[in-house]
């Protein structure tokens, strides 16, 4: 499954951000952030700790199962005095959960993280980047592996010369996504698409901020709800 | 002194690399090649440096080739989309620069402003498609120029040739000379053995390999490169002799000597990193015999 993976600001950062809010409501996410303990039970109420000893008062926490999910809304009503009660919400979720959020809630929200990459857990403690969702799939040529995300350069016509024993240039614990892209081409008998070359990327496949509109016979179950 | 020429008459080629001022002042530059005339066949201005940018990379090689010395425009192709790189060789080539040499410049983990964005839209191989378009009289859109420009092209490689899937870099080789690059340029030499290994199996291209070699100031320089470029590259022998060195020029002039007299007969040419040691490249070429 794929996931938003955090880490937590700076604490002088998220108090700076407080300034000004006496009282505050913290909130959490029982998926992405919970995964990668960057929000989740334990680190939300060891948040409302350090706000006290920050003399905020803490008026309430919760830890939304899916922050991002359009159930948020109702989620959060059920603590509605003590969210009416505070100055601020501090969000202990992704980006995308503070945005969900503050659709919904008429209060300032401060991100108590940085969303870094969208990822997955490959071991268990350990999150790795797959996809940046450039828009020019190149993973038909590369043996399934993504040399858009894994490499450090992005390069997609074969490593660069920093390759060094099957490690990056850049972090010898990270693998030359290369090395394993080449390994995967040979074991499939296919290490003719090392030769295939790619063109020049689109960089305006989708421009930013994206925005697809699914046309309306191509929705099943179209509730005639407008885009 | 013309790069291309050298290589027609298989003269040993020698080139050296020069940091281009910040500050526009040139006069240290040019009295430091100065020394050298005559002994250089080209000199590489590079758009970076390991620190950070340097100055005006096109601008030094107009004031070199007023100064009648080659240049030879290095382009990293990082932070440059194809438009960009369009642009910056037009202007050089109106500078008069005649030679490029492309590479995949290295992603900076060291020196100022790290906090900078880096991208690499273009690889080193399509790089050369942009220089095909302007050799052709348009742009990379298929838009006429009012003339084409045609460049001499060098392709810097890793003579340690990928390590473990050895041939994931002679296939980029296969590559670039189908593109019709004029030269190799080789990551640093110190290791003889394998780098003959090298030598042995590209010999089938037929294109000139120039290796490049490093002035190693101290043994701290050693450590530097092994932690920053790349892990093993400066094996232990030589950083030990410069660390019990008490005369650390006289020990990188003897480390020098010793990788050239190997080079000699086993590659086109060298290629100098002076690190700082411009001034003194002289002694460095005389002990060598170059």
């Amino acid at each position: 499954m794929i996931r938003s993976i955090t880490q937590q600001k700076p604490m002088a950062e998220i108090i700076g951000h407080c300034e000004g809010a006496s009282k505050v409501f913290i909130v959490g996410c029982g998926t992405c952030t919970t995964l990668t303990r960057t929000g989740g039970q334990p680190e939300v109420v060891k948040m409302a700790d350090r706000l006290r000893e920050a003399n905020k008062e803490v008026t309430g926490w919760m830890v939304l199962p899916v922050a991002c999910d359009e159930l948020t809304s109702e989620a959060l009503e059920e603590n509605r005095d003590a969210i009416a009660g505070a100055d601020t919400l501090l969000i202990m979720t992704c980006a995308f959960g503070v945005q969900t959020i503050a659709m919904h809630i008429d209060k300032p929200v401060v991100p108590a993280l940085d969303t870094l990459f969208i990822g997955k857990e490959k071991a268990p403690g350990l999150f790795g980047e797959i996809c940046v969702q450039c828009g020019e799939c190149v993973l038909a040529d590369t043996g399934g592996i993504c040399p858009v995300a894994g490499c450090h350069k992005g390069m997609v016509n074969g490593p660069c010369g920093g390759t060094n024993k099957g490690k990056c240039e850049i972090d010898s614990n990270k693998d030359c996504v290369w090395t394993l892209i080449y390994e995967k081409l040979e074991k499939l008998g296919r290490l003719d698409r090392m030769r295939a070359y790619q063109p020049p990327k689109n960089y305006h496949v989708e421009p930013r901020p994206g925005r697809i509109i699914i046309p309306f016979d191509a929705r099943s179950e179209d509730d005639g709800t407008k885009l | 002194m013309d790069l291309k020429e050298s290589f027609i008459k298989n003269r040993f080629v020698i080139t050296s690399e020069i940091q281009p001022p910040l500050d526009e002042d040139f006069r240290e530059l040019i009295e430091n090649i100065e020394k050298i005339r005559g002994r250089l066949d080209a000199v590489t201005v590079p758009e970076f440096d390991i620190e950070g940018v340097v100055a005006d990379s096109i601008g030094t090689c107009g004031i070199l080739r007023e100064n009648k010395f080659d240049p030879i425009l290095q382009t990293g192709t990082r932070e440059k989309n194809r438009l960009d790189l369009q642009s910056f060789l037009v202007k050089a080539f109106e500078k008069g620069v005649k030679n490029i040499l492309a590479f995949t410049e290295d992603y900076r983990i060291t020196g100022d402003s790290l906090q900078e964005i880096m991208f690499f839209h273009v690889d080193s191989g399509k790089l050369f498609s942009v220089v095909d378009s302007l050799k052709g009289g348009h742009d990379v859109a298929g838009k006429d120029l009012k003339k084409s420009a045609e460049f001499f092209v060098g392709s810097g490689i890793d003579s340690a040739c990928g390590r473990n899937v050895p041939d994931l870099e002679l296939k980029e080789m296969e590559e670039m000379v189908r593109l019709g690059t004029g030269y190799f340029l080789t990551t640093p030499v110190f290791d003889l053995d394998e780098f003959q290994k090298f030598m042995k199996r590209v010999e089938p291209f037929k294109v000139p390999v120039i290796a490049e070699v490093i002035l190693l100031k101290s043994a701290n320089t050693g450590h530097f490169i092994n932690r920053y470029l790349k892990k093993g590259l400066v094996p232990g022998r030589i950083i030990q002799k410069l660390a019990k060195a008490p005369d650390k020029e006289k020990a990188s002039i003897e480390i020098f000597t010793d990788i050239i007299k190997g080079l000699k007969d086993i590659c086109h040419g060298v290629h100098l990193i002076p690190l700082g040691w411009e001034g003194k490249i002289p002694r460095f070429l005389d002990a060598a015999k170059l």
